[in-house]
């Protein structure tokens, strides 16, 4: 795989799978966007792509607010002219309770960033590719919605280990 | 978990209907589906499950894993790549699963067999799993043998 001269947008880019698909990305060729809500570690993902030799900045970014997306697609725009690749991988994972006694305030903010956070990424990153009649998202989804057999056994019995 | 579970749920729904709204204009949309990945928010979820000893559940996920571990994040950003690159060209709406084979093995994975068949040799943290066949019960195997009989039976009866 070659991305060299592309440009990749990760947001969540300042954690776990985040940073490693920005050095991933920029192992390969591409330029970097990092987006984060964290500033220290989006700045440390940005800092170490550079390090290793790359290109890539930060933008600090909520996903789950439109003005902060449109801002970090307009600044990916800015810096680097196209988004060749989008992941589109922001997300939290609220508390571990039972349905039954969920917290609302949790439930919302969860909503927020996973589900409406996603779909403002698509809202205005899509429009740019179309544009240039070419690009690739990837959202994160996770493996709980495709074993929703299972799903049960994290509410049910939040005590125990099984995660998924 | 309610909220995180079905907004992952629901970013595989944004994920089909984006990827054909905007299929026909070189556009591509996929998503991925991890299972336990050695990340911030597994700790998180670790802690929150078992304050006292997270580690017991990442034992437990692992064994529960017929690799016998967690994904890296490296491992899960190879699967992102070949997603966007041009090796995946025609591959749009639909997902890949970096899970170890959690999924695949069909809810009973090779950690939780040898449990249910050995339950003296349970890990730390599995003992008295509810994820598992209760052990009062018989394995899945023997009630769905039963119900192949009785259903080629009746098979039988009609020809």
């Amino acid at each position: 795989m070659e991305f060299t001269g592309k440009v990749a947008l990760i947001t969540g880019g300042g954690g776990g799978i985040g940073r490693a698909s920005a050095l991933g990305f920029a192992q390969r060729g591409a330029k970097v966007i990092v987006v984060d809500l964290d500033h220290t570690e989006g700045e440390t993902s940005a800092e170490l792509v550079r390090q290793r030799g790359g290109d890539a900045r930060f933008v600090p970014a909520d996903v789950s607010k439109s003005g902060d997306v449109q801002n970090y697609v307009k600044a990916t725009l800015e810096v680097y002219g196209a988004i060749d690749c989008f992941f589109n991988n922001a997300g939290i994972e609220g508390k571990v309770a039972p349905t039954q006694e969920y917290d609302e305030a949790v439930f919302d903010a969860v909503i927020s960033v996973n589900l409406k956070g996603v779909f403002l990424g698509l809202r205005y990153v899509l429009p740019v590719m179309l544009k240039r009649g070419r690009g690739a998202v990837v959202n994160t989804a996770s493996v709980q919605d495709c074993s929703a057999v299972r799903v049960w056994h994290l509410t049910s019995l939040p005590s125990t280990a099984c995660w998924d | 978990m309610a909220p995180y579970v079905a907004s992952k749920h629901g970013v595989l729904g944004l994920t089909k209907v984006a990827s054909a709204d905007v299929a026909r204009f070189g556009v591509r949309v996929n998503a991925v589906c991890p299972g336990p990945v050695e990340t911030r928010m597994m700790r998180s979820l670790e802690s929150q499950r078992n304050p006292a000893d997270p580690r017991a559940v990442h034992d437990a996920n692992s064994a529960n894993t017929p690799t016998g571990r967690y994904a890296t994040p490296e491992e899960v950003a190879n699967a992102v790549m070949y997603l966007c690159s041009d090796l995946a060209s025609d591959i749009t709406g639909t997902h890949l699963v970096i899970d170890g084979g959690r999924s695949g093995s069909g809810g009973a994975p090779s950690g939780t067999r040898r449990f249910i068949e050995h339950p003296e040799r349970s890990i730390r943290g599995l003992a008295g799993h509810h994820s598992m066949m209760p052990p009062d019960q018989p394995p899945f195997s023997q009630p769905r043998a039963a119900r192949r009989v009785k259903a080629s039976a009746t098979v039988s009866l009609g020809e």
